[in-house]
């Protein structure tokens, strides 16, 4: 049996072409541009899953009341790229992770970017406009 | 591709849209934000920039009957996209990738491979994208009877040389290739030209759609393996947050017209 390995040619960049006739998911069905979030606290896990990593976030105020946040990231092969690593988020890492709350209410969010406790910061996949805000 | 910096001031951003599609699908798959290439693979030796072949080089127009059959589909959609699970895409609900649809068009995603098996009676195309097989059975069997639709329709293939033609219909209505009908039939061409290179060459025809046929044709380009798992549902909340969106925007437009 012969085994052929291929992949789509690159070089032609289309848009989304024969989208099902269904609404399109897409950010903005999701989480609010308008409602821009940033969390410190300690990592409680972080899921390297398809199609969207989760980082769980453990944030506690000044009264010690804790609560858990999620930002959804990019897939694992899009955050090697962006520089993580596997070992870059052990539980009880301290972060700041800045994102877009999600629209329904829940504690979730749209992750933008990771900042370390050194101080380095890594995108999640959101670049920000001049005032860090996205373009409408 | 120039290399961005995204956290520069006044970068360009991913335009988000608002409603059903508008923008960018997900903001977490602007790989051009990035500096590298999306397909991780090499450009098309060829550097042929239409897809479309034949003696006009455009899609043949589109029937009046499609344009109000699709436009009528969008009002439905943008009325009720968020009704309930089964109006979101296939995609969202994890059912039937992008990816996977029928015709394969060049599309933006991660994982993007096929790989290409050929038996004696059968040919199969997994794709990584959702880990699916598609079944091409090559032993001269007909179409299934017509009630019986398939989301990537029912495909028949026969050896012509060196080429294998796939033969497909059957399809739903869920799919609707560029706004086309469930009667949709497709028929594709693979030829592998080199080492390196396959020639996927596919007409498309739908007389409630397009006043004639067209054809298609993409290089495909040998990639690296390995094919990685792909698991759609495990990191995907989409459904709870499109729905629960949908739900609190009418709670709050409620709330709103009671006071």
């Amino acid at each position: 049996m012969k085994k052929i390995v291929l992949v789509m040619a690159g070089g032609i960049a289309l848009l989304l072409a024969g989208a099902p006739v269904w609404a399109h998911h897409g950010f903005a069905e999701e989480f609010d541009a308008d409602k821009p979030v940033k969390i410190r606290g300690a990592v409680v896990k972080w899921e390297l899953i398809n199609p969207h990593s989760w980082l769980t976030i453990d944030a506690k105020d000044e009264n010690g009341k804790v609560t858990t946040w999620r930002f959804e990231g990019p897939p694992p092969n899009t955050l090697f790229r962006l520089g993580f690593t596997k070992e870059s988020l052990p539980p009880g890492t301290e972060v700041i992770v800045e994102g877009y709350a999600a629209k329904d209410g829940s504690n979730r969010a749209s992750g933008r970017n990771v900042t370390f406790p050194d101080g380095r910061k890594l995108l999640l996949g959101l670049s920000g406009g001049a005032d860090g805000r996205p373009d409408k | 591709m120039h290399r961005k910096d995204p956290t520069a001031p006044g970068a360009r951003v991913a335009n988000f849209g608002e409603g059903g599609g508008g923008g960018r699908v997900n903001v977490q798959y602007e790989h051009d934000l990035f500096g590298y290439d999306v397909f991780k693979s090499n450009y098309v030796a060829t550097k042929r920039t239409s897809l479309i072949v034949g003696p006009e080089g455009t899609i043949p127009p589109m029937l009046p009957e499609a344009r109000q059959r699709n436009a009528a589909r969008a009002a439905y959609n943008r009325a009720h996209g968020t009704d309930r699970v089964q109006n979101l895409n296939l995609e969202t609900r994890c059912i039937l990738s992008n990816r996977q649809l029928v015709p394969v068009f060049p599309i933006e995603d991660s994982n993007t491979h096929f790989q290409i098996v050929q038996g004696k009676r059968y040919v199969a195309i997994y794709q990584e994208l959702n880990h699916d097989v598609r079944v091409i059975p090559t032993d001269g069997r007909p179409h299934l009877e017509k009630e019986l639709r398939q989301y990537q329709g029912d495909s028949v293939g026969h050896w012509e040389g060196n080429t294998l033609v796939v033969d497909t219909t059957n399809f739903t209505d869920q799919t609707a290739f560029r706004g086309s009908t469930e009667n949709l039939h497709l028929v594709e061409r693979y030829t592998r030209v080199s080492d390196d290179m396959l020639i996927y060459r596919f007409t498309v025809e739908d007389p409630h759609t397009w006043a004639k046929p067209w054809t298609v044709e993409v290089p495909w380009m040998k990639a690296e393996g390995p094919l990685y798992e792909y698991a759609c549902t495990e990191g995907n909340e989409s459904i709870g947050l499109i729905l629960g969106a949908a739900r609190a925007k009418e709670a709050a437009e409620a709330a709103k017209t009671a006071k």
